[in-house]
């Protein structure tokens, strides 16, 4: 909480300017701690930086994240009550509208660049992260759209088509022992390594596909990747993963514990939020059981 | 571009940047003259430096006199190259020259230090900055660190516009420096062939605006990328780690090669140009170097103050990818 800026949102360090990602995990991480108060201003900050176009946008010269606001989507539809329906849905069309660019196929990449996913920025490449979070987003929505049909923007459909094609964009993307890179998983013939928050993102993202041969793998290598890389945000998304698929999670939860105390040291908020998100969440009902 | 051919991904990211190409074609160059202004010779200083176990505080400390660089009062940014951890690789900026940088700016009466990296590659810095020790060293040296992939940024305008881009938004700590340093590790560059001072600055492009990896520069294109940072962000000194360096499929899959030195001077197009020629490239044929020369620093040998040791006693030949063969020096480099 010593992070919170008088705006109501947080940046990604102490005294920085609130920015969308570590405002939603804040949200996310202060919803797990029942922390009402501040789970309404964070949704406040939130919804008052939305543009006519459905955007969220932190500052209306940089170009728009679309990435982090697939995850505001997730977000804003983890705690239905804290924003306006209308908020929420003209943020949901403006994501289900937005591609990333497919490109010609290339010989030193081993994938399908006519696949469209969601980009970071517009008129970029997809690229794994982006696309994870546009994943989350329209499975949470696809989730809460029989119980609430506040959600359901007017003429939208939750989007399956989309859903279809990110999915097999995931697919494509798996690196060859499992797990996701940021980008591709191949670059001129050589193989790209895996990382933990990718992985446990994709991992997030297609857990309604376990029997899937790249879920299969990505959970396999998931199990050695978060013991290589120690950090809040690692630890933090691995928990949260492998709580979500059922696995053990002590283990880790245990690591996670230990090391909150250098993460708090290192002071980034986005990672804080993460981790306190995933201790506060095991075998929780929570924002990631879809 | 029919949907259907097959094209490399070099083709690809060489077809992209439509608005970059049509605005190196004009008749003027993407930028004004009169905006700089380079001095008619410029200094590279080679320092020895066989192994990491040397005291770099004093290589670099010996290097700055050597340069005539007063920092006496001012900020400095390190700006390593900090990308991705493989153990035994060496794809990094080695964090005890990092350390050492520190040391000898603080020696010669900088105010204050800080490092700054916004890595490209991989998003989690605090596993980054743990992993490859640097995180040890600025702690005991209580030297700050600036995640520049998630400070605050402010939008710039760009001096030079071969990406065709009229503005990027870049962070406040980069901007408010009064000292940036470029302190890269020399690599190839399955892009771009070579990777050391220029085109280490696109770590301060923020990941949290333009995402992981910083797909806005590879789409304008990472030549012409390349040439708007460093014109903009106009470094003051750079530090090239070529203790270790790395050879074949840089930057991160290549293979460690030994070589000995540290480069340094104020003119980066300058290092870069002495560092190519060391490890066997034609700096006139690298495009970002050579169109580098017209307004940012020389390349030419002509021009070319060489204080500390000869490069001649550096002299090698890197094995370089295919495509990247046609711009090596004849004659073995």
């Amino acid at each position: 909480m010593n992070g919170r800026n008088a705006d109501g949102g947080w940046g990604y360090y102490k005294g920085k300017a609130s920015r969308i990602e570590p405002t939603c995990w804040a949200r996310l991480a202060l919803g797990a701690t029942r922390d009402e108060t501040h789970v309404r201003d964070a949704a406040a900050w939130l919804s008052q930086h939305q543009q006519p176009s459905g955007w969220l946008v932190e500052n209306s010269d940089w170009p728009i994240n679309i990435a982090f606001n697939a995850l505001a989507a997730f977000t804003l539809l983890a705690e239905r009550n804290q924003v306006a329906d209308e908020v929420r849905n003209r943020l949901l069309a403006a994501v289900v509208a937005s591609k990333g660019t497919a490109a010609p196929p290339s010989d030193s990449l081993r994938q399908d660049n006519s696949l469209q996913g969601w980009s970071w920025i517009d008129a970029t490449f997809s690229w794994v992260e982006p696309t994870c979070w546009g994943l989350l987003a329209l499975k949470k929505w696809g989730q809460t759209l029989g119980s609430d049909p506040g959600v359901r923007p007017q003429g939208l459909t939750p989007a399956p088509a989309r859903i279809a094609e990110a999915e097999r964009l995931l697919i494509d993307r798996s690196c060859r022992p499992g797990g996701w890179n940021f980008g591709n998983a191949m670059v001129m013939q050589q193989d790209l390594r895996a990382y933990a928050p990718t992985t446990a993102l994709g991992l997030l993202a297609m857990q309604d596909r376990r029997s899937d041969d790249a879920v299969v793998r990505g959970l396999r290598a998931l199990e050695t990747l978060w013991t290589e890389e120690i950090s809040a945000t690692s630890l933090g998304l691995s928990l949260i993963c492998f709580d979500v698929y059922g696995q053990p999670v002590d283990h880790l939860a245990g690591r996670l514990a230990a090391h909150a105390e250098q993460a708090v040291m290192f002071g980034n908020h986005h990672g804080i939020a993460v981790a306190l998100f995933a201790l506060a969440s095991v075998s929780q009902p929570h924002a990631f059981r879809l | 571009m029919p949907s259907d051919s097959r094209i490399t991904r070099r083709e690809l990211l060489k077809a992209l940047p439509v608005a970059a190409v049509l605005a190196s074609c004009g008749r003027t160059p993407p930028y004004r003259r009169s905006d700089f202004d380079i001095a008619a010779r410029s200094a590279v200083g080679l320092f020895p430096a066989p192994t990491y176990d040397v005291d770099f505080g004093d290589v670099i400390s010996r290097g700055l006199t050597e340069l005539g660089i007063n920092v006496t009062g001012r900020s400095v940014l390190l700006k390593p190259n900090l990308v991705e951890y493989s153990p035994g690789t060496v794809i990094n900026t080695h964090p005890l020259v990092v350390a050492g940088a520190a040391t000898a700016f603080l020696r010669a009466g900088a105010r204050e230090v800080v490092v700054g990296e916004a890595p490209g590659h991989r998003r989690d810095i605090e596993y980054l900055l743990a992993v490859t020790g640097l995180s040890d060293h600025l702690r005991e040296m209580r030297i700050r660190f600036v995640d520049l992939n998630h400070d605050d940024v402010r939008m710039v305008a760009l001096k030079s516009h071969f990406t065709g881009l009229d503005r990027l938004a870049l962070p406040v700590e980069v901007l408010r420096s009064d000292f940036v340093v470029s302190l890269p590790k020399l690599k190839t560059h399955h892009w771009a062939a070579m990777t050391a001072s220029m085109k280490n600055f696109f770590g301060v492009v923020p990941g949290a605006v333009y995402g992981w990896p910083k797909n806005i520069l590879h789409y304008h294109g990472i030549e012409n990328s390349i040439l708007d940072l460093n014109a903009t962000i106009r470094p003051q000194f750079t530090i090239v780690d070529a203790v270790v360096a790395m050879e074949g499929d840089g930057p991160i899959m290549g293979k460690p090669r030994q070589t000995g030195f540290l480069a340094m001077g104020s003119d980066v197009v300058a290092v870069d140009a002495t560092c190519a020629r060391i490890i066997g490239f034609d700096p006139a044929k690298i495009t970002y170097l050579s169109q580098a020369s017209e307004f940012l620093g020389h390349i030419d040998p002509s021009r070319i103050d060489q204080r500390g040791e000869n490069p001649a006693r550096y002299r090698t030949r890197f094995d370089v990818l295919e495509p990247f063969k046609s711009l090596q020096l004849a004659g073995g480099g």
